[in-house]
């Protein structure tokens, strides 16, 4: 892939990301977007936390499932939606920010499955906090 | 401990999370817990479609609260893993989940949720969720 068509997909995944009201609400951006990889990231605040002070396990878990349905339909290279997916909480998400980082893994005609790792960011230092694996799949609607 | 819906609308209220998508408790039991949250905008995809980081915050939430039901008084619930399975695009003008616990355990609870769209008077089942809570002592 030429720096010109990777320059070109970011821009259209970026494009997406505003397309989703969804994401506008929790901010989250989009960092990288390659065939197969994506990085997104979500600044923390009151409104995202839960009632420990942590980021709320959804916050985490859309930004796993948001990432993992880049990762995935960038490899795919078509409309995708989650099939699935799973996800550990391994350790409280605190810091200023989050970001999540996936990869595809397996690849075939209609599905992905691919991988993602949630890390927050505190003092300049990042610290796993959770763990995601799903399947994401051609999004094609039946009656 | 027994939570009334007045209290387990209080445990919502301190989430703010919970607070900023609008999603409450409509009903509780030993064990049980429904969840509702009015379908808007801000809560879609682009597709317009509601967001599976959506239902699966709804279902996480839902089945914490359902854990917190049997435990004891200064013992709080945080989500150890959750799985999630997007069975249907999720449509509709409601979104209701309900929880219940499988198995409740002493260190962990073993949880599962259904969230259905309510749309024109039907509804679909849209998500299946697992999950496995922690339980721990209070904090300080």
């Amino acid at each position: 892939m030429s720096e010109a068509s990777h320059a070109a997909l970011l821009a259209r995944g970026r494009e997406v990301l505003d397309e989703q009201p969804f994401s506008r609400l929790l901010g989250a951006r989009l960092n990288v977007l390659t065939p197969g990889r994506a990085e997104l990231e979500l600044t923390l605040r009151t409104e995202l936390l839960q009632q420990n002070g942590f980021a709320h396990g959804g916050v985490v878990s859309y930004l796993a499932d948001n990432a993992l349905t880049y990762a995935g339909g960038s490899a795919l290279g078509f409309a995708v939606v989650t099939s699935e997916f799973k996800i550990n909480y391994v350790r409280p998400a605190i810091g200023e920010r989050l970001i999540a980082r996936a990869e595809a893994v397996a690849l075939s005609k209609s599905q992905v499955v691919c991988r993602c790792d949630v890390l927050a960011w505190r003092g300049g230092e990042e610290k796993l906090c959770a763990v995601a694996q799903g399947t994401i799949a051609r999004f094609a609607e039946r009656p | 401990m027994t939570i009334d819906l007045d209290t387990l609308r209080g445990f919502f209220a301190s989430s703010p999370f919970m607070v900023d998508l609008g999603i409450v408790p409509i009903a509780v039991g030993a064990g049980t817990v429904t969840t509702e949250l009015l379908l808007e905008r801000r809560h879609t995809q682009h597709m317009g479609l509601a967001h599976a980081g959506v239902m699966a915050t709804m279902a996480d939430h839902s089945m914490g609260a359902a854990a917190q039901t049997l435990c004891a008084p200064g013992q709080w619930v945080l989500t150890a893993e959750l799985k999630t399975s997007l069975l249907r695009p999720g449509r509709g003008e409601r979104l209701v989940c309900e929880a219940l616990v499988l198995k409740p355990g002493r260190t962990i609870s073993f949880t599962e949720a259904s969230v259905w769209a309510e749309s024109g008077g039907e509804r679909s089942l849209v998500m299946k969720a697992s999950a496995t809570m922690a339980i721990t002592a209070a904090k300080a």
